[in-house]
């Protein structure tokens, strides 16, 4: 009985997850496929002649790749930073005796909450005031801001399993706190560092909403040079660059599961506020 | 290396986590500290080991003040609970970790890592990581890795707490064998009484972060100081009553013949060990509640003067008592015993 009257409801849950599922896949799709195109123009799909000219474009054009070459610089830069500030951050917030321990991380993970257009502005703000005019160092400490929740959360993920008497027992044995930190916990929170790292990476590689404001005419981001040539004059490279960004970020992303497991790192993206 | 704890107190907020404890460990000497949980005897091993700070009292070791030390430099070995082995390092990094603090060579630390492993009879499991040992395994590298160091004090947490009760007896004549090779001064935390007897020369017993005795243990077996010391330790009926010239009068009317009380105190009690009582002709009255088949001895369960529920070992091959019967217990003057009420 129970399982007639089940039989609906899980149709309905399957239609729903395929619906998603194609509303997900099918823009992507039609972007990849979009790409080979060989007309220059948008029209009826699926095209019927295919080239390359949309990848040369992409090549060509000296403001794309000036944009990839910005983007993978800050994106390191970034991350790196974001990696480093997050995992002492995390080892710090895991310390039961640091007082009022929640507001810290509160704190730390609050840029996941602020709408990023605001820290994009009040950033640009902020800089301006102290004197911060570089768009490269401007553009390098907005994404750092945007990445520190992420890696801070994956290290104190990590940081879950590390017990409090695994330090004690390096101290017992003669290592000062310092040393303790390095040789226990900085490995135990080795595949949190790595997954926030990646994470901090990717979410730099393809940020435009922070970076507008913080970039100018001659420091542009990969996503940012996209948007104005878009706005200039849309055509078919966008798409071309689209599917290059969407490939270079699978492998990342495989990578990734191979080292560590996908599961720690959906996790960590999950909480996108 | 003698150990001295000196009126330690410790306060978490208005709850005084040790309330004045003060124990001492010749050079060579196991000590366990027996209590139940929430005595404050992990507070006082953390406190030795330098992980929480005494708001007063002293630890001396080997007659050195402890108090400003740093956990990384007291030289203390220290076996969790846990075992806290480190799990990204292999059973000889593990072992070997304090030597390589102390800037030991590593031709050197791989002989000490060696050496201790025999001790433990580990050998050959030098490469293994701890998530591929077994609970008894770990504890002993734990143990190893502690000794390594060739520590002037050796602290156990509930050394076989984590274990099978099987293994537990098996590791227990080991742990006792391998402590008193290295004769290394060692305090043992434990709340299992029969543990603490096993492994320890001395028995401390602790209670709201206080020691009430430190004694061998048959010393806190058969002269507990408290009522308390005596109803942790084993069996034990509790009479109250009034004690006059060798002569012990419980509420219930009854008189029993007693040595006089070793400690003075406001109140006093009549100790009985169930395993001493046997039936009599005269003694305290007591009714049967039931019997009970142990495996290794019946067991009887008594209501002695109406109002005192004990279980006593029935000899083997007497008759047993049914239900509802009453009869008398007795024990001789020489094992009942005069004992503080707390």
């Amino acid at each position: 009985m129970m399982r007639w009257l089940d039989l609906p409801l899980r149709l309905l849950a399957r239609a729903g997850v395929l619906v998603t599922v194609l509303f997900l896949l099918v823009p992507l799709v039609v972007a990849c496929v979009l790409s080979f195109d060989d007309r220059s123009f948008l029209g009826p799909f699926p095209p019927r002649e295919w080239s390359l000219r949309w990848y040369r474009g992409f090549l060509d054009n000296p403001a794309y790749m000036d944009g990839f070459w910005m983007s993978v610089q800050v994106a390191l830069a970034a991350g790196a930073a974001a990696t480093i500030i997050g995992t002492l951050a995390a080892l710090a917030v895991s310390d039961p005796r640091l007082p009022g321990r929640a507001v810290w991380e509160a704190l730390f993970l609050s840029p996941k909450f602020v709408p990023t257009v605001v820290i994009g502005f009040s950033l640009l703000v902020f800089t301006a005031r102290i004197g911060i005019f570089d768009p490269f160092t401007r553009l390098v400490l907005g994404h750092t801001i945007i990445t520190l929740p992420f890696t801070m959360r994956a290290v104190l993920a990590s940081l879950i399993g590390l017990r409090r008497s695994h330090m004690e027992a390096a101290m017992s044995l003669g290592a000062t706190e310092a040393r303790a930190l390095w040789d226990v916990a900085v490995p135990a929170a080795r595949s949190g560092i790595v997954a926030g790292a990646a994470m901090a990476f990717v979410l730099s590689f393809d940020e435009v909403a922070v970076s507008l404001f913080l970039s100018d005419a001659f420091t542009q981001t990969l996503p940012i040079a996209l948007v104005a040539e878009m706005r200039a004059n849309l055509n078919l490279t966008i798409a071309a660059v689209s599917t290059v960004f969407l490939a270079a970020t699978l492998l990342l992303v495989l990578l990734l599961d191979r080292l560590i497991g996908i599961e720690r790192l959906a996790g960590d993206v999950g909480a996108r506020g | 290396m003698s150990l001295e704890v000196q009126n330690l107190v410790r306060r978490f907020g208005r709850a005084a986590a040790l309330d004045g404890a003060s124990l001492d460990a010749q050079p060579g000497e196991v000590v366990a500290l027996l209590g139940p949980s929430g005595c404050g005897k992990t507070t006082t091993l953390r406190v030795i080991a330098g992980f929480e700070q005494a708001d007063s009292g002293h630890v001396l070791l080997g007659g050195q003040d402890l108090s400003r030390l740093p956990p990384h430099r007291r030289d203390i070995g220290l076996v969790f609970q846990d075992y806290a082995l480190f799990p990204h390092m292999t059973v000889a990094d593990n072992v070997g970790y304090g030597l390589r603090r102390r800037g030991m060579a590593a031709p050197a630390r791989a002989a000490r890592v060696a050496d201790m492993l025999e001790l433990v009879r580990l050998s050959g499991l030098e490469a293994r990581r701890p998530a591929q040992l077994s609970g008894g395994q770990q504890q002993r590298v734990a143990l190893a890795r502690a000794l390594a160091i060739a520590p002037r004090l050796l602290l156990l947490d509930e050394p076989l707490s984590n274990l099978d009760a099987r293994l537990r007896a098996t590791l227990q004549l080991e742990l006792r064998q391998i402590l008193s090779q290295v004769g290394t001064t060692t305090l043992i935390v434990t709340h299992d009484q029969e543990e603490a007897m096993a492994l320890a020369d001395r028995i401390a017993i602790m209670r709201q972060g206080r020691v009430l005795q430190l004694g061998t243990p048959r010393e806190v077996c058969e002269e507990p100081a408290t009522r308390f010391v005596a109803e942790f330790l084993g069996r034990a009926l509790w009479l109250e009553g009034e004690y006059a010239d060798g002569v012990f009068t419980t509420r219930g009317g009854t008189r029993m013949p007693c040595p006089p009380p070793r400690l003075r105190a406001a109140r006093h009690g009549l100790l009985l060990r169930p395993h001493l009582l046997r039936p009599a002709e005269e003694g305290l009255p007591a009714v049967v509640i039931g019997a009970q088949f142990r495996g290794h001895a019946m067991q009887v369960a008594l209501m002695v003067e109406e109002r005192v529920p004990v279980v006593v070992d029935w000899p083997h091959g007497a008759v047993l008592p049914r239900p509802g019967e009453a009869l008398r217990l007795w024990a001789d003057a020489g094992e009942a015993r005069l004992v503080a009420e707390d």
